[in-house]
């Protein structure tokens, strides 16, 4: 039998073993009494031990796990698990660590317990908890934020659809109407004047013209106004585009036809263009591929990129309207791009190296906001693509150019389908390199 | 040496490893990284480790886990003299005894000195 029993050196080992064993073990009864200890209980229980004591662990845990009496007196399987894998929150000294504790029930008198020091994992875990609470909170005020623009885009678009309608209605016929009763009282003047008077048929002439006159003074008053607001509306616009770049949830991109885009934003231009006397041509090769892109956002773009051609045709000098033109061309510059090019012959600009430096608030419009190109350069930017502007110099027209990425097929869509006039009377037509007056 | 004499520190650094031998309470002579030096007798009575098996090894982590903590290694690690009595429970042969700790150590060098008596 002594050969069975352990060497001093072996019960050394053993010992040694259970010291610098790196978890916490203790060995206790029913009672909480601690029969057997390592090392490393000893240290974590040592900060917490009340009266500085381990011979009972229920009393060393009492400040962090008061139930654990309750908790071993209640189990009642012989073996078996007690407390699982419990984290405990400890004050040590002035730092707070976190401790690990598991309990088994080894037979009817017998419990071990098993301790760790767990703060590393704890706070690595709270830091990610906190990561995804931020990043939730972030996402949910971005899906409202999302929502509010969006309603507000909605609303703000149709008052400015309205307004623009209102804008580019004909002038009021009552007053064509009431030129024309002033002018049959004139020439009746003398066959009204038995029946009314002289004076009386005189001051019906004066008043029919006063009355013209102050609807005249309205109605330019009205127009006044409206350029205000559709000026208005475009700037709430152009800030709410900004805005949403900054807020991707909601966007949806798919393979878009750019002949169909650009058909689009020209018909929303057509009027401005035309009443400009501008003649739009086209130069866009068959079978264009389609672009990756979210439709409104890249309407937002090719809209706002002919604003700026109308704009900078009101700039030009007053040498009348002959001769102006606006081309549109479409080509496929790498295996993934599309290059997209506005060019006028509208008022130009200076520009160093000719490349108009598009920034926030940068502008060559008197009363321009300088967020119209910004926004549309961020909107192409946020498509992996990019957006310039040049110019040969003042007075020599300019070139807006957009590379947007295409989507992997070609369009499917005949190039000529939808491409409209931008002339009011001339209904849809297409087709490549097609004047337009 | 008495436990509580106040020239302990010093008659500590005076004595040779049979003199630590001789005295009744458990001594752990230190460098200032913590590495054993001398392990007395008492102390190897008491821990059940042979002195030629902790000599050289960090006492912290290697020998006595149980004091890897701010009550009595971070004691050792902060500057200035040390000298602390302290109510400590050791795993002397995995029982909870527990026992007194005197901490010593000059601020401007030098051994360091676990004295350990039982409570």
């Amino acid at each position: 039998m002594d050969e069975l029993r352990p060497s001093a050196e072996e019960s050394e080992r053993l010992l040694r073993f259970l010291y610098l064993c790196p978890v916490g073990l203790a060995d206790f009864g029913p009672d909480g009494e601690v029969r057997m200890l390592n090392a490393v209980a000893a240290q974590l229980l040592m900060p917490i031990a009340r009266r500085g004591q381990l011979d009972n662990l229920f009393h060393a845990l009492a400040d962090v796990a008061p139930d654990l009496r309750e908790a071993v007196a209640s189990y009642s399987p012989l073996s078996g698990p007690v407390v699982r894998g419990r984290v405990l929150h400890v004050a040590a000294g002035a730092t707070r660590r976190h401790y690990s504790l598991d309990v088994i029930r080894i037979d009817r008198d017998t419990y071990m317990a098993a301790l760790g020091d767990v703060t590393e994992a704890v706070d690595n875990e709270t830091v990610a908890r906190e990561a995804l609470q931020l990043t939730a909170v972030q996402e949910g005020r971005f899906e409202v934020l999302t929502s509010v623009l969006h309603d507000i885009g909605n609303g703000i678009t149709g008052i400015g659809t309205r307004t623009a309608m209102l804008a580019a209605a004909p002038a009021w016929e009552e007053i064509e109407q009431l030129d024309r009763l002033a002018e049959f009282v004139r020439k009746q003047r003398t066959a009204l004047e038995p029946a009314l008077g002289a004076d009386r048929a005189g001051a019906l002439v004066d008043f029919v013209d006063a009355v013209t006159a102050r609807l005249r003074e309205r109605m330019r008053h009205w127009r006044e106004t409206l350029t205000f607001f559709v000026a208005s509306i475009a700037h709430v616009q152009e800030i709410m585009n900004i805005q949403r770049q900054f807020i991707r949830g909601g966007e949806v991109r798919r393979p878009l036809a750019v002949t169909e885009l650009l058909d689009d934003a020209l018909a929303l231009q057509r009027a401005a263009l035309h009443k400009r006397g501008v003649a739009v041509s086209l130069d866009i090769p068959p079978h264009v591929p389609r672009i990756e892109a979210d439709r409104t956002r890249m309407m937002q773009v090719f809209v706002n990129v002919l604003k700026n051609v109308v704009e900078a045709f009101d700039a030009a000098l007053p040498a009348g309207t002959a001769g102006r033109t606006l081309q549109l061309s479409v080509r496929t510059v790498a295996d993934d791009r599309l290059e997209i090019a506005f060019t006028d012959n509208a008022c130009g600009f200076a520009a160093p190296g000719g490349e108009f430096p598009i920034a926030r608030g940068t502008t060559t419009k008197p009363g321009g906001t300088g967020l119209g190109l910004y926004a549309s350069a961020q909107i192409v930017a946020s498509h992996h693509g990019s957006l310039t502007l040049r110019s040969p110099g003042p007075g020599l027209g300019a070139t807006c150019t957009v590379t947007p990425r295409s989507a992997s097929r070609p369009s499917p869509h005949r190039h000529e389908r939808r491409i409209q006039h931008p002339h009011p009377d001339r209904g849809r037509r297409g087709g490549r390199a097609r004047q337009h007056p | 040496m008495n436990f509580d004499s106040p020239t302990l520190l010093a008659d500590l650094e005076r004595a040779t490893a049979s003199e630590l031998d001789d005295a009744a309470f458990g001594v752990v002579r230190m460098d200032r990284d913590g590495v054993v030096l001398n392990f007395s007798r008492r102390e190897s009575q008491l821990s059940g480790l042979s002195p030629q098996g902790v000599i050289g090894k960090n006492f912290f982590i290697e020998v006595a886990p149980c004091t890897n903590n701010f009550m009595v290694a971070e004691r050792y690690a902060e500057s200035g003299d040390l000298d602390e009595r302290l109510d400590y429970v050791f795993t002397y042969r995995m029982k909870p005894r527990p026992v007194r700790l005197r901490m010593l150590k000059r601020a401007d060098g030098g051994n360091q000195y676990l004295v350990v008596i039982e409570r």
